[in-house]
């Protein structure tokens, strides 16, 4: 039955392709849009006067960082409170406002955390096309935050639908576990995004799984972004300079995964002279150094490492030794950043992330667990001419996970192994085609190679591993076009296309976004997509270890396929607009999701491991409510999230659809920093949820293994999978910032305390036999596992 | 002082604690477990109901004996009779290879039914074996013992614990792995099937002039020989044994608890298997 509606999907998929590639009324319908949309973009030119084009780059003044997402407004008088053209920086600080008639214009260039500039650009400066090179000086008085895009020139722009951008210095400003701020940790504090545990860095959006949010440091994808079990991400906030977040209905450039963009933009180096920044946290240390090597040619130099694995080699005794695991991580960011000249920039990146626990000598347990990421970049940004921009980039990206559990004593031995290793290309052109048309195309192109390790979670002594390696290729190519409709209505429409090699996949994905500014600075916003996934994370469900397997779709293993729809609104109202609120609903459906049978072997000799995967689908739906302070000493915000996610397959659960474990119905974050004076800062974040999804035995019984009187075994009966709630869960975090000077260098003393008000908050709850000391008879007791009680820590961060 | 503050952090994090155990809805379950012997004489089957979480479990409690419990044979439908703990029937109902049995228990509302066959004896191809040396956390030499069976799709193979490690300088004998840890008789179960039916295990091999860990194979380094017995199960007795061992490894981190897949159908849990019984004879010490 399983197999007959993946069968039926794949069918559905190719289908799909097969119509829309041979259908001669889909290829009449493909160019009478190519006709509509060509001749939009020629009316403008049909004029006779000449036009020029204002473009450029904005920068940080201080660090010459490109300022991403400031907004560029074009008017034509000094007083004009509305503007008539304008822009939004991209990636690199890059913005064109095309197709200007010869006239004074007034260019205000704003962004969040920076003082305005304004710009005069008379009748004789416009001979030609204009560059400008802005610079934006660091405004003292406003604190960079949490920022959703909605500008006055932008109050129709559809950039801000279901996106959130997170600034640097706000993330380090939030209360820290071990003393180690972590972008993650604050991005799970928005509405629609989820933490799995305490223990875990991993983001649940609207209902989708962490492997499902494509998770992009300077455009490389990273497989697996986190340390510690989770419990960080992988990402040295002090190397970053931009993490921006879609939580749904994303644009056509990114593809690949289900539910979520997390594009994090790596800092290029300081232009103006080398510097640094350190710190040390109660686990890790960690320093950073940018600047110029030449006047054109800048670097970027971050590392992180753990250093609890020495404390323990100088702190413990032999005996403590023989008990204490050993573990460490570490991560290195690299970048060069090269002008060859004003038209052409080439950039070089690397990531390099390692963690390794291994068990203690005195363990009965050989424990050994090791995962890494690496990935390298090369990227040539051309400005072929104000309204042609281009990208181009040549990825490596090598990753894998291993586990291997070897006992002396116990019947767990175990050994699992993912890798996977990509090489890439991407290109994308940007064309400022039009007053109300920018469009975007792009392709990329993937040859992945994939190997599987897998063995049965339990032999006697041993284990019998089942090898898989397999290759494959997958292309996609994408347009869009941001289409400024009237004053009032914007829209984002794209569509991209998708091959994937291993079982002839070709798939189309469709994506619109749309903004209406109905009244004022109210906009409604609404966007539809349908994404598709061909790799997929498998977790084994019988094993207390982490096990990840990233497995490609195959001839038997559908590509996931999520279609889902957001429709909101948003005002901004206060001082300056400071505070943004943001109301949106949205409903996920997803397709083709893969986890183990609840028999699945693993001792598999000549079968394909997926075989042993079962596929279902799920739905997610709920309501966020965002309201954002965004500027000031005061910055913050308040998140609400009602939700659902429920999944369905035929072979769990008696076929009964089940909750999601992290399934969460009210969601609710009050998050703020404040500045109580120029040497002492605040943050605080409140959280609280309804208790997760588990599963919960209803019943004890035991029965003889094989007929004999003497031997049974007393179990537990499991009903409904995930039918239980575990209590609601709250906490208060605390972070104070001290800013002073230790041995000379500008520093600040980070004290945070995690659950503040010491609630036990439950991580897992579970049955287990317990001796009643006055009866001496074994009861089954119910305990709960509380991971963090009221937890201090100090760190210490300086410049240099 | 760091090392002060992350040893406070760490003894600080992670408490267990006691909870009330919520109102659970309990329903009762019946419970099964009928084994039929190739060449034995005596067929039981074991009734039991299920007892809610919050008592204290006693076989008691749970034992149930006023079942009626049916077995259905080539020599045709007997019924059982509750003997102390086990419902039985000894001779003339002697389970012969081959032949199909089927179950069908009757108690409190419930009515389950099952079936089984006894699988052909199974038929020893290769038994061997080796001492290795691995590199896995230090150089360790272990001994590999390997047991082939002729495939056979319809019945799955384990070794048994009955196992005997002879020592003929001191006419000892032991019966070492038949204490293994506690497990119940049929361990290493593997499925018939052509592609697994090579049963491999593995253990540490005693050190010099040290203790080795008792119950793995490298007991089979201190003796001459060593009888191994081995049986041919009921398919059905695969899956069960695979889910089984790892709902046993029920996780407490946040995973979630199944049920082991069983083959009574209706309303009761538990295996009805048919099982051959054979031996092997491996020589020891060692090379």
């Amino acid at each position: 039955m399983q197999r007959r509606n993946s069968t039926t999907a794949r069918r559905k998929l190719r289908l799909e392709g097969r119509l829309l590639m041979t259908s001669p009324a889909q290829w009449k319908r493909v160019l009478l849009l190519g006709f509509f949309i060509l001749t939009g973009f020629a009316c403008p030119l049909l004029h006779a006067q000449p036009h020029f084009s204002i473009s450029g780059t904005v920068r940080d003044s201080v660090s010459g960082e490109a300022i991403i997402r400031a907004t560029v407004a074009l008017y034509t008088s000094p007083g004009a409170t509305k503007p008539q053209r304008g822009a939004l920086t991209n990636k690199y600080g890059f913005f064109s406002i095309p197709k200007l008639s010869k006239q004074v214009y007034y260019l205000g260039v704003r962004s969040i955390g920076y003082k305005t500039a304004l710009v005069t650009i008379t009748e004789e400066m416009l001979t030609a096309n204009k560059s400008l090179t802005i610079e934006l000086a660091p405004s003292i008085a406003t604190t960079k935050g949490v920022t959703v895009e909605a500008d006055r020139y932008n109050s129709s722009s559809t950039s801000s639908i279901s996106s959130v951008s997170v600034s640097s210095d706000f993330i380090k400003q939030m209360p820290a576990m071990f003393g180690e701020t972590d972008v993650f940790r604050v991005l799970q504090l928005l509405p629609g995004v989820k933490s799995p545990s305490e223990l875990s860095s991993g983001l649940y959006v609207r209902g989708g799984s962490p492997d499902q949010n494509l998770v992009l440091l300077d455009g490389v994808i990273v497989y697996n972004p986190s340390h510690l079990g989770g419990f960080l991400s992988t990402f040295n906030n002090d190397a970053l300079r931009d993490v921006h977040m879609i939580k749904g209905g994303f644009p056509a450039e990114y593809g690949g995964r289900l539910s979520s963009v997390i594009d994090m933009t790596m800092k290029d180096g300081s232009q103006e002279k080398i510097q640094g920044l350190g710190g040390l946290s109660i686990i890790s240390a960690r320093a950073t150094v940018e600047g110029p090597i030449s006047k054109d040619l800048t670097f970027m130099v971050s590392g992180r490492r753990m250093y609890l694995d020495l404390i323990r080699a100088v702190a413990l005794s032999s005996a403590q030794k023989a008990e204490t695991p050993d573990y460490y991580f570490y991560d290195l960011n690299a970048k060069l950043s090269w002008k060859a000249d004003e038209n052409n920039h080439f950039y070089f990146g690397g990531f390099f992330g390692r963690d390794q626990l291994t068990s203690p000598s005195g363990s009965d347990i050989g424990l050994n667990i090791g995962w890494g990421n690496s990935t390298l970049s090369a990227r040539w940004m051309r400005i072929f001419s104000p309204e042609v921009f281009s990208n181009v980039s040549l990825i490596y990206t090598d990753y894998s996970f291993k586990t291997d559990v070897q006992s002396n004593s116990a019947t767990t031995n175990f050994f699992s192994n993912s890798l996977v290793q990509d090489v890439g290309l991407k290109a994308d052109v940007t064309w400022f085609a039009a007053p109300n048309h920018t469009l975007k195309f792009g392709t990329e192109t993937t040859s992945h190679r994939f190997g599987t390790d897998v063995s049965d979670s339990l032999t006697l002594n041993g284990y019998v591993v089942t090898n898989q390696s397999m290759a494959s290729l997958d292309a996609a190519v994408y347009a869009q076009d941001e289409w400024r409709i009237n004053e009032d209505c914007s829209t984002n429409l794209g569509l991209r296309g998708y091959y994937f090699q291993d079982g002839k996949y070709f798939a189309l994905e469709p994506r619109l976004q749309v903004a209406y500014n109905i009244i004022g600075n109210v906009k409604l916003t609404s966007s539809f997509s349908v994404a598709h996934q061909f790799l997929h994370l498998i977790v084994r469900n019988d094993i207390n270890l982490p096990t990840d397997l990233w497995f490609p779709s195959t001839a038997t293993t559908a590509p996931e396929k999520s279609t889902q729809g957001e429709l909101g609104f948003e005002t901004t109202f206060g001082e300056h607009d400071s505070y943004l609120l943001q109301v949106e609903g949205y409903y996920k459906d997803m397709r083709n999701l893969y986890e183990y049978k609840d028999t699945a072997k693993f001792s598999l000799i000549g079968a394909p491991l997926e075989s042993q995967f079962t596929s279902g689908r799920g739905e997610a739906y709920g309501m966020e409510v965002f309201v954002n302070k965004r500027v000031g000493d005061f910055t913050g915000w308040l998140g609400y999230t009602l939700s659902w996610t429920k999944l369905y397959f035929d072979e769990l659960n008696n076929g009964n659809p089940f909750y999601a474990r992290y399934d969460r119905r009210h969601d609710l974050s009050l998050t703020f920093s404040y500045k109580l004076s120029e040497s002492i800062d605040f943050g605080a974040s409140w959280v609280y949820g309804t208790g997760f999804a588990f599963t919960m035995p209803t019943s004890q019984y035991a029965f003889s293994m094989d007929g004999s009187t003497g031997r049974s075994y007393v179990q537990q009966y499991f009903t409904e999978r995930n039918g239980y709630r575990l209590p609601s869960y709250h906490r208060l975090d605390l972070n104070f910032g001290f800013h002073t000077t230790v041995f000379g260098l500008k520093s600040t003393i980070q004290l945070s305390i995690y659950n503040a008000y010491n609630h036990l908050n439950p991580f897992a709850q579970y049955f287990t036999n317990q001796l009643d000391p006055n009866t001496g008879q074994t009861v089954l007791t119910m305990k709960q596992i509380t991971l963090f009680p009221f937890f201090p820590s100090v760190a210490w961060n300086f410049n240099f | 002082m760091i090392a002060a503050i992350a040893t406070l952090s760490l003894s600080l994090h992670s408490c267990v604690q006691d909870v009330t155990t919520p109102d659970l809805p309990f329903v009762e379950q019946m419970v099964v477990s009928g084994f039929v012997y190739a060449d034995s004489s005596e067929v039981c089957v074991s009734v039991s109901r299920s007892l809610p979480l919050n008592a204290t479990y006693s076989f008691e409690a749970a034992s149930v004996a006023n079942a009626a419990v049916t077995v259905t044979g080539p020599q045709g439908s007997v019924t059982l009779q509750y003997d102390s703990a086990r419902y039985c029937y000894r001779a003339p109902l002697q389970a012969t290879v081959g032949s199909h049995y089927s179950l069908h228990v009757v108690w409190n509302g419930h009515d389950a039914n099952a079936t089984t066959v006894v699988p052909d004896k199974p038929v020893i191809s290769d038994l061997l074996a080796v001492r290795t040396t691995t590199s896995d956390r230090g150089t360790r030499t272990r001994i590999q013992y390997t047991v082939a069976f002729q495939p056979n799709a319809n019945s799955a193979f384990c070794v048994s614990n009955s196992a005997y490690v002879i020592n003929l300088a001191d006419s000892s004998a032991s019966d070492t792995l038949a204490s293994y840890r506690g497990l119940p008789n049929f361990r290493n179960v593997i499925s018939g099937k052509p592609a697994d039916t090579t049963l491999t295990i593995v253990g540490n091999a005693q050190q010099p002039g040290g203790q080795g860990f008792g119950g793995s194979p490298n007991v089979l380094d201190s003796a001459q020989f060593a009888l191994l017995k081995f049986n041919a199960l009921d398919l059905a007795y695969y899956d069960f044994w695979k889910t089984f061992r790892n709902t046993r490894n029920v996780s407490i981190l946040g995973s979630f608890g199944t049920n082991p897949l069983y083959n009574i159908k209706g309303g009761a849990i538990g295996v009805f298997i048919g099982v051959s019984p054979t031996v092997g004879w491996l020589q020891t010490p060692i090379n």
